[in-house]
């Protein structure tokens, strides 16, 4: 039987499209923990419950919760950038 | 005590390490890093073989890599590819990038397309449509990464205008949103492919949709021009072209009956009810838009009582509302604008913020039905005139 050749329908990736600032963060003791609150209703409970039990369990500290602007949206630039100086992990969350 | 990044005291700043464990030791991994720029060429090549050009084997292929809808779809081999490209005119290089897609960053080039258009079965000269419907949807307004990962059940609506929906035979008639049309089922069908194979919106992947919604499979209408008593819809948003395609993200058709049309003023009233609902993503967000598809019996109706589109956007401001009150029992999270938050109580608030956003055209054929097309949220349409 003849085979057929075809296209896949995927096409290929954007490679910026890529995630490029994950680094190995090795263990977590000594790191600075945050939390980015995606605006749905309890994630800054959540959040920071999470954040504080992982602290204490790593040694880590819980640097806090900031919000970004709506839940719809991507993250503000100014506040990720904000984030990354200032900690080492960020915790949070998709979806509802 | 230092203070945190929210201004909160830090209470466990040098805690000791109850259960020392390094957690994250393998969890993250370092990536290779991107290119500085992306390619402007995209070349895909009909690498893949498959038995033969049978359905039923192609639909396995299909399935076990994850691609499509569900439902049979046609083998994109060469020769069809080639048949859905030819409708594009001499000069234009199909492997030329024109955008990448969210959540997944898939790069959309016209062939990427046409092989999409393809498995969904669209007829040839229909791929222009399909690709100006992807650069609307690429438009920074419409937050197509929100649109394809939210836990709402939203779709991307194709709406066909002018010579293009004669010509390549869509639907802006009888049954408009349902099936029997081969332009509208598999054009509108293509564009949720896309989303699925190239955008990576799948189910679980990149899609979280709670439900889903049967307007994911497909959902494109044209416009019913002949029987608009006003512009064409594209003309009222300040576009002058002979085809054009508009994009709205939004939830299946909400169906408003009203076989009395004792008044215009009473059918209006009725559409206006049927905005005027809680439990729609747009109640929270007042800048959010609401598509109002007028059947050809209530536009006339309309016409004939003296109502332009203008009044009837006014009208429908003004008469979708609800105490303000509602809206905070409703919500503790929700986006209005200052003149909206400083409503009292008792006052009446619009469904949405003022009267553009309230999108007026006709689709459907003979009976007393109409319908709204309430949007995701926070997304907003756009119009384009067609695009090779």
């Amino acid at each position: 039987m003849a085979e057929t050749r075809i296209y896949s329908p995927e096409g290929s990736v954007d490679p910026n499209a890529a995630p490029t600032a994950r680094v190995a963060i090795g263990s977590l003791a000594g790191k600075r923990i945050g939390a980015l609150d995606n605006g749905k209703s309890g994630a800054r409970a959540l959040l920071r419950a999470m954040g504080e039990r992982l602290a204490l369990r790593t040694g880590a500290t819980f640097a806090g919760v900031v919000q970004k602007q709506t839940a719809a949206t991507p993250c503000e630039t100014d506040l990720l950038e904000r984030l990354a100086a200032e900690v080492e992990v960020v915790l949070t969350g998709t979806a509802d | 005590m230092s203070e945190r990044i929210d201004g909160s005291p830090d209470t466990n700043e040098g805690t000791p390490l109850p259960s020392d464990g390094p957690l994250c030791e393998d969890d993250v991994c370092a990536l290779p890093g991107a290119e500085a720029d992306g390619p402007a060429i995209a070349k895909i090549e009909p690498d893949l073989a498959i038995p033969s050009d049978d359905p039923e084997a192609f639909l396995e292929f299909a399935e076990a890599r994850g691609w499509g809808d569900g439902l049979p779809l046609l083998p994109p081999t060469p020769a069809r590819v080639e048949r859905a490209l030819a409708c594009l005119p001499p000069g234009i290089d199909p492997d030329e990038v024109l955008t990448a897609l969210p959540p997944r960053g898939g790069l959309v080039t016209r062939r990427t397309l046409a092989v999409n258009a393809v498995m969904a079965g669209c007829p040839a000269g229909t791929l222009p449509v399909l690709t100006t419907a992807i650069r609307a949807l690429t438009r920074a307004e419409v937050n197509l990464r929100g649109v394809n990962a939210t836990t709402h059940p939203v779709a991307p609506l194709l709406i066909v205008h002018g010579a293009v929906a004669t010509e390549q035979d869509f639907n802006g008639g009888l049954g408009a949103f349902g099936p029997g049309n081969r332009a509208n089922a598999s054009v509108g069908r293509a564009l949720r492919l896309v989303m699925l194979n190239v955008a990576g919106a799948r189910p679980g992947g990149g899609d979280a949709s709670t439900q889903g919604q049967p307007s994911k499979y497909t959902y494109c209408v044209a416009e019913n021009q002949s029987e608009t008593p006003w512009a064409p819809y594209p003309e009222s948003r300040g576009l002058d072209a002979p085809s054009a395609v508009t994009v709205h993200c939004g939830e299946n058709p909400h169906n408003v009956q009203d076989h009395e049309v004792r008044s215009a003023e009473q059918t209006l009233e009725m559409i206006a009810s049927t905005m005027t609902t809680l439990g729609s993503n747009n109640a929270p967000v007042s800048s959010a838009e609401w598509f109002v598809f007028l059947g050809p019996e209530h536009a006339r109706h309309l016409a004939d009582a003296g109502y332009s589109r203008e009044d009837v956007q006014r009208f429908l401001f003004e008469h979708a509302r609800l105490p303000m009150a509602r809206f905070r029992r409703a919500f503790e999270i929700a986006q209005y604008a200052d003149w909206e938050e400083a409503l009292g109580d008792d006052d009446d608030k619009p469904i949405a913020r003022d009267p553009d956003r309230f999108r007026i055209l006709v689709t459907g054929g003979a009976g007393k039905h109409s319908c709204v097309v309430p949007s995701w949220g926070m997304t907003a349409s756009v119009t384009l005139p067609l695009l090779p």
